[in-house]
């Protein structure tokens, strides 16, 4: 969940406040390493995660040679919703962390989000206003 | 074998709704998204919800349902209130909902006779 900071766009629309400057990072690790990269993602400065399971299946038999049969097919795949500006400095820590510059490790990739919603104490919505 | 009138089709505007919620609603959410805007490219898997509430301290891990809706770009703003307040989301810790972009897609129209029920 991304922070609500000072200069977030924000806009109130029928009673839900709407995030317009969120991305969506998604990591897929082997399974047990979910823990790792959610560690990582928090002290970077995420404030959640959503962890789920899944099969991976892919070219490491072929490519990776006697390497490929320590990667494990089952998967944990991790969502890290997080503010834009701070989403680059949390993929490179949970890159780091995952050591996914290793072959067969797992993939992260970052995509932007057109809006997010989810529950703003009125304090806070009350702090940034209203805009369209 | 594709037939000629049967080509995928091109691209477009669609976005992905997600929706993380608490467990347990993910078939009625699916249900309700059929019969009220006739969405039936969604799925619901299970996941597990980890948040903090500062920076430092996990504070909690949840049980936890993901939605994932295509639906077409016009449909979405419309689509993704009716999860919003429907999922339950509108609590603290209760989970998300996320709308981003796909620009081709298939599935997001609804069989002929599914069309009737749709209020």
């Amino acid at each position: 969940m991304p922070r609500v900071r000072k200069g977030s766009e924000m806009k109130q629309r029928d009673e839900i406040v709407v995030l317009t400057d969120a991305v969506l990072i998604t990591c897929i690790v082997q399974r047990g390493v979910a823990d790792t990269v959610v560690d990582a993602a928090t002290e970077a400065g995420a404030q959640g995660a959503t962890i789920f399971y899944a099969r991976g299946t892919g070219v490491r038999q072929k490519h990776l040679g006697v390497l490929g049969i320590t990667v494990n097919a089952e998967k944990e795949v991790i969502y890290i919703v997080a503010p834009s500006d701070h989403a680059d400095h949390i993929f490179e820590r949970v890159y780091v962390a995952a050591k996914l510059d290793t072959p067969g490790m797992g993939m992260i990739y970052m995509a932007a989000l057109e809006k997010m919603a989810t529950y703003v104490p009125p304090e806070v919505a009350a702090r940034f206003g209203q805009h369209d | 074998m594709t037939e000629p009138n049967q080509l995928p089709p091109l691209r477009g505007e669609f976005r992905v709704i997600t929706c993380v919620m608490p467990a347990g609603r993910g078939a009625e959410l699916l249900e309700v998204l059929r019969r009220e805007q006739g969405v039936v490219s969604a799925s619901v898997h299970h996941a597990r919800g980890i948040g903090t509430h500062s920076l430092r301290h996990r504070v909690y891990s949840d049980e936890k349902q993901v939605l994932t809706a295509l639906v077409a770009a016009e449909q979405a703003d419309a689509v993704f209130e009716l999860l919003y307040h429907a999922a339950g989301v509108d609590v603290p810790h209760a989970g998300m909902v996320m709308m981003g972009y796909a620009f081709r897609g298939a599935g997001t129209e609804p069989l002929p006779e599914m069309a009737e029920d749709i209020q």
